[in-house]
């Protein structure tokens, strides 16, 4: 066995995979194995991750080139390196049995541990029929939930509607503090407002992060990122950003653009083509 | 069998009244009950034989968000036909129909308002026992809305829903399709799955130019 070969196999054996068998006849070259990739593709994040500052730059572009995190313990990882809310999350941890301590960072804890008044805000909030029938249909066609037991989907589902309903909450109160209103009031107008898909982005977060870091993760993410798509309507931010992208992919003579131009007639169509999230995709990077 | 024709749909209704399972079952005759709620809009293909014509309809399946509609608006452009879903055991979405109807004569110009080919479809028929809109109500505004053909379906077993689809292509037919400008690709994104990309064939064929006349598309394929 040649030395190449041998450095893979010692490679492959520290990530329990193995090399790849497709070794062409009479030829020396061994193309390395997908494992091998990712492998060196996770040493290439845990190079940023430990590196004296982060790049965040690097980081975010390791999300985009193949493979991207890899596995979901990377993602647990650089998600809330990316969204800003890695040092929130960490105090939570420490803090999370300190209920007296009313601050942003416990708030997640606090509001989930009164049922009540989860159950009120549930009720009350203005999309919260459309949320409910949203969750009812939801988790359904992720693969990771196929092998969900019936009551692991119900749990899940409370979860998905509980962190929604507190990052639509919790924009009532943009400067942060405790959402919680009394039980009496109405429940003053957000400035984030359910969209159909909200709860499918929202479902990747608490499938990969967990309930509580996903709460996080999703209100970081709601407040920047999709931010134009939970505006009161489209008109104010969605709409624009559409113009804009049709504008830019002729601009870049993206072969697409002609295509797409004369396939729609008009630039609303681009809508589903760029929002509408492939779960199957999405969870399987 | 002479020409194949074209033919646009456009279903709307309220949030959960079964627009993606009705139009899967139509097309797939297959439905699991599990779909996902659609985002922004989807569409699905269908080759059907009607009075011995080969007709190809392209049904756009629509989110039932009120947020969604202004984006849905564009969808209905060119619409042959209109199916305005309610759910029986869901009175609002019933009142809401009007609601529907009037967003779709405003923003797809479809002509004359009293002959366009509408469809009212009562769904979730095997949810009777929970019916809240009896059929003699749905029938009555129906009759007050022009004489709009009333069917009453089950997405879920499959009853009846052929027939409304059936009637829809009839009545567009028979009132001439408008449409001559929309070429789009087989699917997209939404409740319908992967992107796909494909069908050089209805692009080159629908995408000819013309105003309101009856379209050909024998040149382009077959």
């Amino acid at each position: 066995m040649s030395k190449q070969s041998s450095h893979h196999r010692r490679k492959s054996e520290v990530n329990h995979s193995t090399t790849c068998d497709s070794t062409i006849q009479g030829e020396e070259r061994q193309i390395p194995s997908i494992d091998i990739l990712k492998a060196q593709k996770l040493d290439e994040i845990n190079e940023i991750l430990t590196a004296p500052k982060i790049n965040i730059d690097r980081l975010r572009e390791a999300t985009m080139t193949k493979y991207g995190l890899v596995n979901d313990e990377t993602r647990i990882k650089v998600w809330p390196i990316l969204l800003g809310i890695e040092q929130l999350y960490k105090e939570e941890v420490q803090q999370s049995n300190d209920y007296k301590k009313v601050s942003l960072v416990n708030s997640y804890e606090k509001y989930k541990s009164d049922r009540q008044w989860i159950k009120y805000a549930q009720k009350q909030h203005k999309d919260a029929q459309q949320i409910e029938k949203d969750i009812l249909r939801s988790l359904n066609s992720f693969d990771v939930c196929q092998e969900f037991t019936k009551s692991t989907k119900q749990l899940k589902r409370e979860q998905l509607s509980n962190i929604i309903t507190g990052v639509l909450v919790k924009s009532t109160r943009p400067e942060g503090g405790h959402p919680k209103c009394r039980l009496d009031e109405d429940l003053p107008q957000g400035n984030l407002h359910y969209f159909q898909g909200y709860h499918d982005v929202v479902s990747v977060l608490l499938l990969t992060l967990g309930e509580n870091l996903g709460f996080y993760a999703a209100d970081a993410l709601s407040r920047t990122t999709i931010r134009d798509y939970m505006l009161t309507n489209f008109e104010g931010g969605v709409m624009p950003l559409m113009k804009l992208l049709m504008q830019l992919l002729k601009e870049m003579n993206f072969q697409w653009s002609n295509a797409s131009l004369t396939l729609a007639c008009h630039n609303h169509l681009s809508f589903p083509y760029t929002s509408s999230l492939q779960p199957q995709n999405q969870i399987k990077i | 069998m002479s020409k194949k024709q074209f033919l646009k749909m456009v279903i709307l209704g309220d949030s959960g009244v079964g627009k993606t399972t009705l139009l899967q079952q139509y097309v797939t005759q297959k439905a699991t009950g599990n779909s996902k709620p659609t985002i922004g809009a989807d569409f699905q293909k269908k080759e059907v034989m009607v009075d011995n014509q080969q007709v190809n309809l392209q049904i756009w399946d629509t989110a039932g968000q009120e947020k969604f509609q202004s984006l849905g608006y564009a969808f209905y452009r060119g619409a042959d036909s209109c199916a305005l879903v309610f759910d029986i055991t869901n009175h609002k979405s019933f009142e809401n129909l009007a609601m529907w109807k009037k967003g779709f004569i405003e923003n797809a110009s479809p002509g004359d308002v009293n002959t366009y080919p509408f469809v009212v479809i009562g769904n979730k028929l095997d949810k009777e026992v929970n019916r809240q809109v009896t059929s003699q109500e749905a029938r009555q505004w129906c009759k007050d809305n022009g004489d709009i053909p009333y069917y009453e379906t089950s997405a879920l077993e499959n009853i009846s829903v052929d027939s409304a689809f059936l009637e829809m292509a009839k009545t567009a037919l028979k009132r001439g399709t408008q449409n001559a400008l929309f070429s789009l690709p087989e699917s997209i994104g939404g409740a319908g799955g992967a992107i796909k990309l494909n069908n050089f064939e209805d692009r080159g064929g629908a995408g000819a130019k013309g105003g309101a006349g009856k379209k050909k598309k024998n040149g382009t394929c077959c």
